[in-house]
């Protein structure tokens, strides 16, 4: 008797994380049925560039591109990106806070603010600006600054407040401010999304 | 130890998975964690025949992944150019625990977050995790003589 419920147990915990996968599998598809049958969604993009042998964020050497910095404003995105990058054509995205400082997420140092100059190593680059008020764009950087130190993870989906990555925090910072500028209502952003929305101009861009 | 290590691979895989899917439900993922550690804990209660040289080679071989990529991080060397990868790799391999990982924010230490710090002693504190509830925790049954045991050298004393 003892041994068959011991036996029980075995299979139990065996199963109990594949099964909790296919609720949380069946839950997700179900309340996001059309990202599922989108066939540009970021997903699809990643699993096809897998396919071509692209992984991550692609030959991150320093190309020292030339872009100037002057002239942005607080709240201005700036997106680098690397060549083979597998989600796009820029593979990280940071907020301009004044000061030649960004704040951005990365995955050894969390949400954190760091110099902008290290968006000079990508081959990619672009400067963005918003289409908003400036105590819009002033409260979207507090926002995001208030996040300093949460964690960095690569796969981060859009819901939750204690997991980030760079393209959910700049996303969530200006939807904090009812300004969405994910169109694609995606599972995840990526950087690539702020280039095409249409409530962002480009300031300049260097690359492709 | 191969049914052991299979067992713990196998729960350790499909504890990414679910886990990964979780974070989309916040809150899902510390119930993942949570689970997650009371698996490995079940799972080492079950390894407490094996002798210890065997329980602590089972505990290696499973964190073997998590360790590598530790010591890649920690001594700076850059093995077929996993380096700058090797952060993200073990982020990765401990996705069952991120839900605790991630309550761990708002501390920076010498220009890092803490998890930054415990992701790299995480491989080492599941080893020990698993060897100290395989090492000292003994299922209820120690003195059941039909079971094998460590101590079933002492035989009951014939009247």
């Amino acid at each position: 008797m003892k041994s068959n419920s011991k036996t029980r147990l075995d299979k139990f915990a065996l199963l109990l994380f594949p099964l909790l996968a296919l609720v949380f599998y069946a839950l997700l598809l179900n309340t996001n049925r059309t990202v599922f049958e989108n066939p540009e969604a970021v997903m699809y993009l990643y699993i096809d560039n897998a396919a071509k042998g692209n992984f991550g964020y692609g030959n991150s050497i320093r190309y020292a591109n030339d872009i100037s910095f002057s002239g942005l404003e607080i709240g201005d995105i700036i997106l680098g990106g690397y060549p083979d990058c597998a989600y796009g054509r820029f593979s990280h995205v940071a907020m301009y806070v004044g000061n030649g400082q960004v704040i951005e997420a990365f995955v050894d140092y969390g949400v954190h603010i760091r110099p902008i100059d290290h968006f000079r190593d990508y081959k990619e680059v672009c400067l963005l600006r918003v289409e908003a008020e400036p105590e819009i764009k002033e409260k979207a950087v507090e926002y995001a600054q208030s996040l300093q130190g949460k964690m960095f993870y690569a796969l981060a989906f859009k819901p939750g407040e204690r997991i980030w990555n760079c393209s959910k925090l700049i996303w969530r910072a200006y939807l904090e401010e009812g300004i969405d500028l994910d169109p694609s209502r995606d599972l995840w952003i990526s950087p690539d999304i702020f280039y095409k929305s249409e409530q962002i101009s480009i300031i300049r861009e260097r690359g492709v | 130890m191969p049914v052991n290590l299979s067992r713990l691979y196998f729960i350790h895989i499909t504890a990414i998975a679910a886990g990964i899917l979780s974070t989309y439900f916040p809150g899902m993922d510390i119930l993942v964690a949570l689970l997650y550690l009371l698996l490995i804990g079940f799972e080492a209660r079950r390894a407490y025949q094996l002798p210890r040289w065997k329980q602590s080679l089972t505990a290696l071989i499973w964190q073997a992944p998590g360790i590598l990529w530790a010591l890649i991080l920690i001594t700076s060397f850059n093995l077929m150019g996993v380096y700058e990868y090797a952060i993200f790799l073990l982020q990765f391999w401990f996705t069952p625990l991120l839900g605790v990982i991630s309550l761990s924010g708002w501390y920076f230490y010498f220009d890092k977050p803490i998890y930054y710090y415990l992701l790299i002693y995480l491989p080492f504190i599941s080893f020990l995790y698993y060897l100290g509830i395989a090492s000292f925790m003994y299922p209820k049954t120690r003195f059941d003589f039909n079971q094998p045991s460590r101590i079933s050298f002492i035989k009951p004393r014939d009247n």
